[in-house]
């Protein structure tokens, strides 16, 4: 939205100024005059406003202000069009100009009375940014670095996990590769790290395009402030991040290869690996808005714990009871992951192509019902 | 000496959904002399594909025991594997690899000495004549390419017995015709093949024994001639019906 309304920023207000009061002529000169606004006379300004030929409409209706008419005030409405960006925009900019006039209304009035401006502003407020170039650039790559990274993980392991499975027996491969002369888990194992290496790699690739694109992405909305900003990450970071990331692609690859192993084509596959994807969506969305605090008891919850420590770690801060909480978390969570992987992959049935079941079927039917049951 | 194939009281039983417990093989016995053809001759769905599983270790035998060149395929499937080149009944190729990169990927996983790769994979390239594509991806080559790799790929780390399933299945005449060529080849260079079909014409002309295979269960094993004396029928397609109108 920040990005649509930097592109919005850039477009001049197309106003329409109807009936404005006929004392207050230097109304039309403040509004016209600012550079932000054109004024324009299309015939139909309403019907203009709902196609979007026109952004707002400013008039003066008669009716009087508390139910009277106090001499020297009017009434004014901006109308504007809520769903469409660049109204709003127009809308803002309108308020902006009718406030100042407000202001310098109250203060020739101040003066015909005699009393001077510091009767109407008694103090001043300023504020001051303490941040550094560097720590307003953290700020950025906090929002948008873990979210990045835990979404490209996930998406770099879906193609590989179900090519690596359900791509396997679509061509008939996996088959041929059963015959391989090597212990199946070999095989099990070798498919996994396949999986676990592209997704560690589009994590690994898509965090160093985020900081170093992160300058260029956002420079036409910082406009001159752009030297205000260093996207840089401390030294520091570097290692708590790329443990993030390896352990999120290691639980990640193997979960997601449960689920994709049930299909017999790949596009079956998709679509069984999908609930897994949002499974891992969902709670990086929610665990990267910015008033979470990463506490011992979210460094328990996988996935979010990795977004969690990854925000920590790009804005240079080091909780380090809550970093090794997420590591144990996430090496516990690989490991059963994994096992449970390892488990389903050796079967024959899903070697073969022979089990026409669901995952929950399977998991209830095969592999926790004791085998003197199985033939 | 070792037989290359002993199977013994061979059973599979497979859990199914919808049908419950489905008996594909019962109790099967053949054995597989050295050098020589043998045909699992059986319709669609009577057991051959899953016999030929378990031989190749892919599937756990239900019952019963295979071994392969004195290795038992349950107690011992990766040495049951190193003896064994498997090719199923679709060409199971990856369409982006190159014909070469197939052969030398499987030669070099199937236990190859890697010193020897290069040679063996020019050896079968050239044997097979797939010299013109070598480098052309897989999923560009027509149907009687893609046959001519695999079966390069099944030989690529030169097993000494080649399990054959349905390879003609899908192919034009010609190309079946120099599928049957090549393992007759293969014969001739003393490898044992164990060839699973369901067409009369090219067991009759591979085969030098021929296993009848109905509903899980092994109707006649003989060579050709014995199944003729045994039966009094010519044609192998006689011979067959003759067993499994048998069996009703």
């Amino acid at each position: 939205m920040a990005f649509v309304r930097g592109q919005t920023d850039d477009l001049a207000s197309r106003v329409v100024l109807r009936d404005p009061p006929a004392d207050h002529t230097s109304l039309r000169s403040l509004v016209g005059g600012d550079p932000r606004i054109t004024l324009v006379e299309p015939a139909l300004p309403e019907d203009a406003l709902s196609t979007g030929a026109l952004d707002a409409l400013l008039e003066f209706p008669p009716e009087p202000i508390g139910g009277r008419k106090l001499p020297g005030s009017f009434r004014a409405r901006i109308v504007f069009d809520g769903s469409k960006d660049r109204s709003a925009v127009a809308r803002d900019r309108l308020a902006e100009i009718l406030g100042r006039y407000r202001v310098r209304q109250i203060e020739s009035r101040l003066l015909s009375l005699g009393l001077d401006r510091g009767t109407l502003r008694p103090y001043e407020v300023e504020t001051v940014n303490a941040s550094s170039p560097r720590e307003m650039g953290r700020f950025f790559l906090r929002l948008w670095v873990p979210l990045m990274v835990v979404m490209m993980v996930a998406l770099g392991t879906l193609y590989p996990a179900v090519d690596a499975t359900a791509g396997e027996r679509e061509r008939s491969t996996w088959e041929t590769l059963a015959t391989l002369p090597t212990d199946r888990i070999n095989l099990v194992l070798a498919k996994y790290l396949y999986v676990a290496t592209f997704s560690g790699a589009a994590g690994l690739l898509n965090l160093g395009a985020v900081v170093l694109s992160m300058g260029s992405v956002l420079a036409p909305l910082l406009r001159g402030r752009a030297a205000d900003f260093s996207f840089a990450l401390s030294p520091a970071a570097v290692p708590v991040i790329v443990a993030g990331i390896v352990l999120l692609a290691l639980f990640v690859s193997a979960g997601m290869m449960i689920p994709a192993a049930f299909a017999r084509t790949f596009k079956e596959g998709q679509a069984l690996a999908t609930p897994f994807l949002m499974a891992i969506f969902i709670p990086a969305q929610m665990f990267n808005i910015p008033s979470i605090e990463f506490t011992s008891a979210l460094a328990c919850v996988p996935v979010g714990n990795v977004v969690l420590m990854l925000r920590d770690a790009v804005g240079d801060t080091y909780r380090w009871p809550q970093i090794a909480i997420t590591l144990a978390v996430e090496c516990a969570c690989v490991a059963a992951a994994l096992g449970l992987a390892a488990r389903i992959l050796r079967r024959e049935e899903l070697v073969s192509g022979a089990y026409q079941g669901r995952f929950g079927a399977f998991l209830r039917q095969r592999l926790f019902r004791p085998s003197k049951d199985r033939p | 000496m070792i037989s290359p194939v002993e199977v013994v009281g061979l059973t599979k039983t497979f859990e199914d959904e919808a049908r419950g417990l489905v008996e594909a093989v019962r109790g099967i016995d053949f054995e597989c002399r050295a050098g020589e053809v043998f045909g699992l001759l059986g319709a669609n769905g009577a057991g051959k594909t899953t016999t030929l599983r378990m031989l190749a270790t892919v599937l756990r035998p239900t019952a019963g025991s295979v071994r392969v060149l004195g290795h038992d395929a349950v107690a011992e499937p990766t040495e049951v594997r190193r003896n064994l080149g498997f090719h199923s009944a679709s060409t199971a190729l990856y369409p982006r690899l190159t014909p070469r990169e197939t052969i030398e990927l499987f030669a070099r996983i199937g236990g190859y000495p890697p010193k020897g790769v290069k040679a063996r994979v020019d050896a079968l390239v050239e044997r097979f004549g797939i010299g013109s594509y070598q480098d052309v991806r897989v999923e560009r080559l027509s149907s009687g390419m893609k046959q001519k790799v695999s079966v390069a790929r099944t030989l690529a780390h030169d097993p000494p017995l080649l399990v054959f399933d349905e390879p003609t299945v899908g192919l034009d005449v010609l190309n079946a015709l120099e599928m049957v060529e090549i393992v007759q080849e293969l014969r001739a260079e003393g490898k044992t093949v164990i060839y699973s079909t369901h067409i009369m014409s090219e067991a009759e002309k591979l085969c030098d024994r021929i296993a009848i295979l109905h509903r899980g269960l092994i109707l006649a094993c003989d060579t050709l001639e014995g199944l003729r004396r045994a039966t009094g029928a010519h044609y192998l397609e006689d011979i067959f019906v003759h067993h499994v109108r048998g069996v009703g």
